[in-house]
C-alpha cells in the first residue's frame, strides 16, 4: 500500500510523458546491453569461452573510433568532400574492422592453445587479457575522456511527448540492423558451421568444418559487437566519451546475458532490452522511494536475473544442459 | 592413508614449518627481506587470502560449484565482526564484544547466510551459478551502501576491532596482536635463539603468527574434510551429479554443506582481513575481490591444498615482485648501470629514444612503469595458464615427477 | 599506434630474472636528485643562516657543529631528504593524479638542480596505490621508514584508513582530497596538511556566486561518501544563509556505474535555477547532458573534481561551454599569473610534447607548500618527522604567485581554514582556437579553455562560518 501511494506521488503531473520517456531511454540502454550481450553470447556459443575481457575490448573499440574520427581522420582524409555523418560512420566501420582483427589475434594467441582445457582456466586467461587491454587502452587515451566526435552530439528528437536523443535512436536502429544481419548470417554456410561447432566441436570437425576458422570468426564478430556496445555507451547521453570507466559497462550487461540464456542469440537481444527497460523504469519510479535505499535501480537487473533463474534455470532461451549419468 | 603419507612429505612439511616460524624475524637465509614491514603486510594479506581461498577451493575445486560470490560472504563475516566487536558510534552500531565472540560469529553468520542462499544456488548449475553468485556481490554492495549503521559511510567505512584478546568488553587485552612489543609478557625474559627476538616483535610479526595458526588449522580441516564422507560426496557431485544421486549421495544436501563450510571460511577471513587493514569501505567487497579468489584457485590448481597456497602467494606477491623488477631496471637505465642495456630494450629514457614501449615518467609516451606492472601481471597469468592449464600445482607435479625418475627421465 | 607488445613476453622472462637479482635486503629508491647533490654545496653555503653545514670533506665532518637534528627519512651524510608520494597511478583517479605527480617531480628536479633547499637534495619516492585501501596501506608500510613526509597521498578512504599509521609515525601527509575534516587537529593530530578550500566551504562560495547571479532555486546531485556529503552540507548551510530553496535533493544519489536516469529526471522535474554537481567528470557529463537533453533550462556548477577540461573535446563540450561554471582551487593552465607562468615554463621544458592540464597546477602548488615546510624545518634546526610537522603547523602566508590563494596553517582551524575560491568558465571557442586536444605544453598560447569569471573571493556565508568541526563526520 505504502509503495503504491509513493509511486502515485512520484509520477506527479504527467504520468504518460514520464513513462514514455523512461521506456525510450530504457530501450536505448537495453540496446547497448543487447549489443554487448550478443558479442558475449556468440563467443561463448562458438568457443565455450566466458569472456571477461569484453569490457576492455568494448573500451578499446570506442577508443579506436575516437582515434580514427577525431585524431587521424581515417578514412575521411582520402575521401575528399563527404558529409560529417558519412565520414564518422566510415571511421567507425574502420574501427570495427580493426577490432575484428584484434579479436582474431586474441583468439589465435591466447585462446587457441587452450582448446580442450577447463572452461574456467580459459576464463582466467581472458581476465589476464582484460588487465592488459584495459591498461594499454587507458594509456592510449591518456587516461582522460576522449570524445568520439559523433555527428549527433547532444541533439534530440521530439515525437509527441517522447524526447529522445538522436544517438539513442541510432543505437536502437543499429541493434535492429545487427540482429537482422546476424539472423541472416546464421543461415549462411559459415553461420551454419558456427552453429554446428557450437553444437558439438568433434562432430563438426568430422563434417569437415574447420573449427579453428569458426573460432576466429566468432571472436571477430564478438569483438566487433563489443566495440559497438562500447561506442554507444561512450556517446551522449550515456557518457561524454570513452574513458577508463567505459570498460565497466560490460558488468552491467551480465544480467542481460543470463536472463536471455548464455547461448541464445535471441535471448541476448530480448534479455538486453528487458534489463535496460527494467533498470530505467525501476530507477524512475523507485529511485525516490526512501525506504528502498539509494541506487535500488542498479540492482533491479540482478534481482530480475535471480527471479528468472529460479523459474528457468537456463535463462529464458538458454539450452538446458543434457545431464547424463 | 595418513595426512602426510611419505617421509619426503613429512620432512618437507617440517622444513616449511621451520621456515614459516623464522620468516618474520628476518632470520631466513637469503629471504631475510621478507621480515621487512612492507613485505610482512603483504605476506599477512596472502595468509588471510589463503584462508578464504581454502574455503573457495572446497566449493569450487572439490564440490565443483563455481562461485563468484566469495567477496559477499567475506563482507558478511566482516560486518558481523564489526557489529559485535566494534565500538558503537553516533552513526554506527557496535557491541564492543571481545574477539573470541566476534571471530567465530563472523564465520557462523556467514555460514548461515550461505545456507540461506543454497536453495537458490542448488537450482542453477555451472556458469549460471557463477553469475547468480556474482549477483550476490552486487546486491551486497547495494546493502552495504545503504546499511550505514553496519557498514559506516559509503567510501569511508568504519574502523574494525583490533586483533586483541580480552576476556570481556571494556577489559584490558591479555594478548594484543595489533601493537608492537613482546608477544606475551611472560615470554619476555627468555631469549630463545640469538637471532630470534621474540621479546620485541613487530605487530606484523604477531599478526603473522595469529593468522598462521588459523591457516594451519583451516588447512588441516580442509584436508580432512576432503577425505571424509562429506568431502567424497562433494567430489562425486562434482564429477557426475546424477551418478552421485543414483549412488545415494544427496545432491542438494551436499551442495548446501559445501556452501555453508566455504562461507564459514570466507566469513572468518573477511573478519580478519578487515581487522588487520583496520578500516574497510563498503566498496571494497566488490567483484574484483571475488575474481581474485577464483584466479587464486585456478592459477594454483583447483582441488588441492598446496595449489591454494601457491596460487595465493602468486596472486598477492607477484605484483610486488614485478614492481621491484621493473623498478630495478628503471634505476639501471637512469643510472647507466651494468644492466642498462637490458632496460634500454624496452624503456624509453629520452624523447629521442624511439625504441621502447615504456617511459620512466608517470605519463608521457608509452606505458608508464606503473601501467607496465599491471600489464605484466596480466601477461604472467596468461603465460602460466597456457604453459600449464592445471596451474602452478601442475607445474610442481611435473617437476616432481621429473626428479622422481632422475636420471632416468624421458 | 604503438603495438610492440610482443616484447612483453621477453620482458616477463627478464622481469623474473631481475626479480631474483633485485630483491636484496635493501630497497632501491628513486634517485632523481642524487647527482645534483654533489654539485650544489657552494650555492647552499651562501644562503645558509641558522644551520652550519658540514663540509664535503669527511675528515672534518665530526668537528663541524651541525645544529640540525635529523631522523628517519633523512640522510644527513649525503644531505638527502626523502619524501614519499602515495599516488593513484593506475586506478580510477589516475587521469588527475598522473599529472599532479609529474608536476611535483618536475618541481623537485628543478629545485635540486638549483641547489636544493639549503643544499639539501629532495628525493621523491613514488608508489602506486591504485586507489585501493589495502594497497595504500601496504605501500605506506613499504616506504614508512624511508621518508620524512608524504607530499601527496591520493584519496579520502585511503587516508582515513591509514591515519592511525600516520599518527604512529607522526608523518606529515598532504592529502589529495579536500574533505573538511583534514583541517581539524582533533581528527588528524595536525598531520594532514590540507591545501585549498574544502568541499564544504567551496559549496558555500558556489552559492555566494549563484546568489550574485540571481539564482533562487537549487538542485544538488552528489556521490555518496565524504566527498558528496561534505559538499552537500556546505550547500545546505549556504542555502539557509542566502535564503534560497533546495528543490531537488540528490545527496548521495549518484552511484557510479549505475544508470543516472532517476537523478536526471529529478533535476529536470525540479526546474531549479542552478544545479550543483559533486561527482567525477564522466558521470557529471552524463547527468548534465542528459538533463539538458530532457529539456532542463537551468545552469550548472560543481565541486572542483566534477570538471575536467577534457570534456570540451566531447559531444558535451558545447553544453559545458554554455551552461557550466567551474569552481577552481587554483587557476587553469592558460591563466596568466606569475606563479602559473613559472610553472608553465618549467613543465613546457620538461614535457614539451605533452598536453596541457589543469592538474599540473595542483601538484606544483603542493610541492611549493612542501618546499616551504621543509625549508622551515631546516631553519628551525629540526628535520625529524616531529620537526617537520611542527614546522608545517606554524607556517603562514604561503604564496603561490597568484595561482592559488595564500595559505596558512597556524592557529585554530577557524583561523587558517582556506575560504577562498575562484569561479571559472569553460570557453570552447578559446580552447578550439588554441588547438584543442592537439595542443602541447610548448605552445605559448596554450589553454585548457578555462577563463576566470570571478577571481579568488570569500563569500559572505563562508566568511561568517565558524569552522570548528568537519561538516560531515566520518
Amino acid at each position: 500500500m505504502i509503495g503504491l501511494v509513493v509511486i502515485a506521488q512520484a509520477v506527479g503531473q504527467a504520468p504518460v510523458e514520464r513513462f514514455v520517456n523512461a521506456l525510450g531511454s530504457g530501450l536505448a540502454l537495453g540496446a547497448i546491453y543487447a549489443l554487448l550481450a550478443l558479442g558475449f553470447v556468440i563467443i561463448f556459443k562458438a568457443t565455450q569461452v566466458v569472456n571477461f575481457a569484453h569490457g576492455g575490448i568494448a573500451a578499446l573499440g570506442a577508443y579506436l573510433v575516437s582515434y580514427f574520427a577525431t585524431v587521424s581522420n581515417i578514412p575521411g582524409r582520402w575521401m575528399g568532400d563527404i558529409s560529417v555523418t558519412l565520414q564518422w560512420t566510415l571511421s567507425a566501420l574502420v574501427a570495427l574492422g580493426v577490432m575484428a582483427l584484434i579479436g582474431i589475434v586474441i583468439e589465435r594467441i591466447t585462446i587457441r592453445p587452450m582448446i580442450g582445457e577447463p572452461l574456467f582456466a580459459v576464463a582466467m586467461i581472458t581476465l589476464g587479457l582484460d588487465l592488459i587491454i584495459r591498461t594499454t587502452t587507458n594509456d592510449f587515451m591518456n587516461n582522460t575522456t576522449q570524445g568520439l566526435g559523433d555527428p549527433w552530439g547532444v541533439k534530440v528528437i521530439e515525437i509527441g511527448v517522447l524526447r529522445i536523443a538522436q544517438t539513442q535512436v541510432v543505437t536502437i536502429v543499429v541493434l535492429l540492423v545487427t540482429s537482422l544481419v546476424l539472423a541472416w548470417f546464421f543461415k549462411t554456410r559459415t553461420g551454419l558451421a558456427l552453429r554446428a561447432t557450437a553444437f558439438d566441436q568433434e562432430v563438426a570437425m568430422a563434417q569437415g568444418i574447420s573449427v579453428g576458422k569458426v573460432f576466429a570468426i566468432a571472436w571477430a564478430i564478438g569483438a566487433g559487437l563489443a566495440a559497438l556496445g562500447g561506442i554507444f555507451s561512450s556517446v551522449a547521453p550515456r557518457g561524454a566519451g570513452v574513458d577508463p570507466f567505459t570498460a565497466l559497462i560490460a558488468f552491467r550487461a551480465f544480467p542481460a546475458i543470463i536472463i536471455g540464456g548464455l547461448d541464445s542469440i535471441k535471448g541476448a537481444v530480448i534479455g538486453g532490452l528487458l534489463v535496460g527497460v527494467a533498470e530505467v523504469v525501476a530507477g524512475t519510479y523507485l529511485g525516490g522511494v526512501a525506504w528502498l535505499g539509494i541506487g535500488f535501480g542498479g540492482i533491479v537487473p540482478w534481482l530480475l536475473m535471480m527471479i528468472v533463474l529460479l523459474v528457468r534455470p537456463y535463462g529464458l532461451f538458454g539450452t538446458p544442459e543434457i545431464r547424463r549419468v | 592413508m595418513g595426512l602426510f603419507p611419505t617421509t619426503t612429505k613429512k620432512v618437507s612439511i617440517a622444513l616449511l614449518g621451520v621456515m614459516a616460524l623464522l620468516l618474520p624475524f628476518s632470520a631466513l637465509p637469503l629471504f631475510g627481506f621478507l621480515g621487512d614491514a612492507g613485505w610482512m603486510v603483504m605476506i599477512n594479506r596472502a595468509l588471510i587470502y589463503a584462508i578464504a581461498a581454502l574455503g573457495l577451493n572446497l566449493l569450487v575445486g572439490v564440490a565443483g560449484q563455481i562461485s563468484l560470490g566469495h567477496a559477499f560472504f567475506m563482507a558478511v563475516g566482516a560486518y558481523t565482526a564489526v557489529v559485535l566487536g566494534g565500538e558503537a558510534g553516533r552513526t554506527v552500531w557496535g557491541l564492543g564484544l571481545p574477539i573470541w565472540i566476534w571471530l567465530p560469529a563472523a564465520g557462523v553468520v556467514a555460514a548461515l547466510v550461505g545456507i540461506l542462499i543454497a536453495p537458490t544456488a542448488v537450482r542453477v548449475r555451472g556458469l549460471y551459478l557463477a553469475f547468480v553468485t556474482l549477483g550476490l556481490v552486487f546486491i551486497g554492495l547495494f546493502l552495504w551502501r545503504n546499511l550505514g549503521k553496519v557498514a559506516g559511510g559509503p567510501t569511508t567505512g568504519r574502523p574494525w576491532p583490533k586483533l586483541e584478546f580480552a576476556l570481556w568488553r571494556g577489559m584490558d587485552p591479555i594478548v594484543s596482536f595489533a601493537t608492537d612489543g613482546p608477544l606475551w609478557w611472560w615470554l619476555t625474559p627468555i631469549n630463545w635463539l640469538p637471532w630470534v627476538h621474540i621479546e620485541e616483535m613487530s605487530r606484523h610479526a604477531k599478526t603473522y603468527f595469529f593468522v598462521l595458526v588459523f591457516v594451519i588449522v583451516f588447512a588441516l580441516i580442509a584436508k580432512n574434510v576432503m577425505r571424509t564422507r562429506v568431502g567424497r560426496s562433494w567430489a562425486a557431485i562434482r564429477d557426475r551429479d546424477i551418478a552421485a544421486e543414483v549412488m545415494g549421495v544427496a545432491e542438494a544436501k551436499g551442495k548446501t554443506q559445501a556452501f555453508a563450510i566455504s562461507s564459514f571460511y570466507a566469513g572468518v577471513a573477511g573478519a580478519i582481513l578487515a581487522s588487520v587493514v583496520g578500516r574497510m569501505i563498503p566498496e571494497s567487497w566488490n567483484l574484483f575481490l571475488s575474481i581474485e579468489f577464483v584466479v587464486i584457485i585456478l592459477i594454483g590448481g583447483a582441488g588441492t591444498i598446496a595449489g591454494v597456497f601457491m596460487g595465493t602467494f602468486f596472486v598477492v606477491l607477484t605484483p610486488r615482485l614485478v614492481e621491484d623488477a621493473t623498478h630495478w631496471l628503471a634505476t639501471q637505465v637512469s643510472e647507466d648501470g651494468s644492466f642498462a642495456w637490458l632496460g634500454n630494450l624496452f624503456i624509453r629514457s629520452s624523447p629521442d629514444d624511439f625504441i621502447g614501449i615504456v617511459s620512466l615518467e608517470a605519463a608521457g609516451p608509452g606505458l608508464s612503469i606503473y601501467q607496465l606492472n599491471v600489464v605484466l601481471f596480466g601477461v604472467l597469468i596468461i603465460v602460466f595458464l597456457i604453459v600449464e592449464p592445471l596451474g602452478i600445482y601442475g607445474i610442481w607435479i611435473k617437476v616432481r615427477n621429473y626428479w622422481k625418475g632422475w636420471p632416468f627421465t624421458y | 599506434m604503438r603495438k610492440r607488445y610482443s616484447w612483453l613476453l621477453l620482458v616477463v622472462a627478464m622481469a623474473l630474472v631481475a626479480a631474483a637479482c633485485g630483491n636484496g635486503a635493501e630497497e632501491t629508491t628513486t634517485t632523481a636528485g642524487d647527482t645534483a647533490a654533489t654539485t650544489t654545496t657552494a650555492g647552499a653555503d651562501a644562503t645558509t643562516t641558522t644551520v652550519v653545514h658540514t663540509d664535503d670533506d669527511d675528515d672534518h665532518a665530526d668537528d663541524m657543529v651541525d645544529e640540525l637534528v635529523t631522523g628517519e627519512g633523512v640522510d644527513a651524510e649525503a644531505k638527502v631528504i626523502n619524501i614519499g608520494m602515495l599516488a593513484d597511478l593506475t586506478g580510477l583517479f589516475a587521469p588527475l593524479v598522473i599529472d599532479i605527480t609529474d608536476a611535483q617531480s618536475v618541481y623537485w628536479d628543478i629545485l635540486n638542480a638549483a641547489g636544493g633547499i639549503d643544499g639539501w637534495t629532495v628525493n621523491l619516492i613514488i608508489e602506486d596505490t591504485n586507489y585501493n585501501v589495502e594497497q595504500h596501506i601496504e605501500k605506506y608500510e613499504k616506504i614508512r621508514s624511508q621518508v620524512v613526509a608524504i607530499s601527496q597521498s591520493t584519496g579520502s578512504p585511503t587516508n582515513v584508513a591509514a591515519l592511525d599509521l600516520y599518527k604512529e609515525d607522526s608523518m606529515l601527509v598532504m592529502p589529495l582530497s579536500w574533505y573538511s575534516g583534514w583541517a581539524i587537529p582533533e581528527f588528524d593530530d595536525g598531520l594532514m596538511l590540507e591545501q585549498n578550500s574544502n568541499y564544504c566551504i567551496e559549496a558555500m562560495n558556489l552559492l555566494d556566486f549563484i546568489d550574485e547571479m540571481g539564482g533562487k532555486t537549487i538542485a544538488i546531485a552528489t556521490f555518496p561518501g565524504d566527498y558528496g556529503h561534505d559538499a552537500a552540507a556546505g550547500v545546505r548551510i549556504g542555502i539557509e544563509y542566502y535564503g534560497m530553496e533546495l528543490v531537488y535533493d540528490g545527496e548521495g544519489a549518484v552511484i557510479p556505474g549505475q544508470d543516472q536516469t532517476p537523478v536526471i529526471q529529478g533535476i529536470v522535474a525540479s526546474g531549479a535555477d542552478w544545479t550543483i554537481l559533486t561527482t567525477n567528470p564522466s558521470i557529471g557529463a552524463e547527468i548534465l547532458a542528459g538533463a539538458v537533453q530532457a529539456g532542463y533550462q537551468g545552469l550548472f556548477t560543481g565541486s572542483v573534481p566534477t570538471y575536467n577540461f577534457g570534456l570540451l573535446d566531447s559531444a558535451a563540450g558545447p553544453l559545458y561551454s554554455a551552461v557550466f561554471y567551474q569552481a577552481a582551487y587554483s587557476v587553469g593552465w592558460g591563466v596568466d599569473t606569475p606563479g602559473n607562468n613559472e610553472m608553465r615554463e618549467a613543465m613546457a621544458e620538461a614535457f614539451p610534447g605533452r598536453r596541457p592540464s589543469d592538474a599540473f597546477g595542483i601538484g606544483w602548488n603542493q610541492a611549493i607548500t612542501m618546499h616551504e615546510v621543509l625549508a622551515a624545518a631546516i631553519a628551525n634546526g629540526n628535520l625529524t618527522r616531529e620537526g617537520v610537522v611542527e614546522a608545517a603547523n606554524n607556517l603562514t602566508d604561503i604564496d603561490f604567485g597568484g595561482s592559488a590563494p595564500v595559505q596558512s596553517y597556524a592557529g585554530t582551524p577557524n583561523d587558517y581554514v582556506q575560504r577562498a575560491l575562484a569561479i571559472m568558465k569553460p570557453d570552447l571557442a578559446l580552447y578550439t582556437a588554441a588547438g584543442g586536444a592537439a595542443q602541447t605544453l610548448s605552445q605559448a598560447d596554450g589553454t585548457t579553455g578555462s577563463v576566470i569569471v570571478k577571481d579568488f573571493f570569500v563569500g559572505a556565508a563562508a566568511a561568517e562560518f565558524d569552522f570548528t568541526e568537519a561538516c560531515y563526520e566520518l
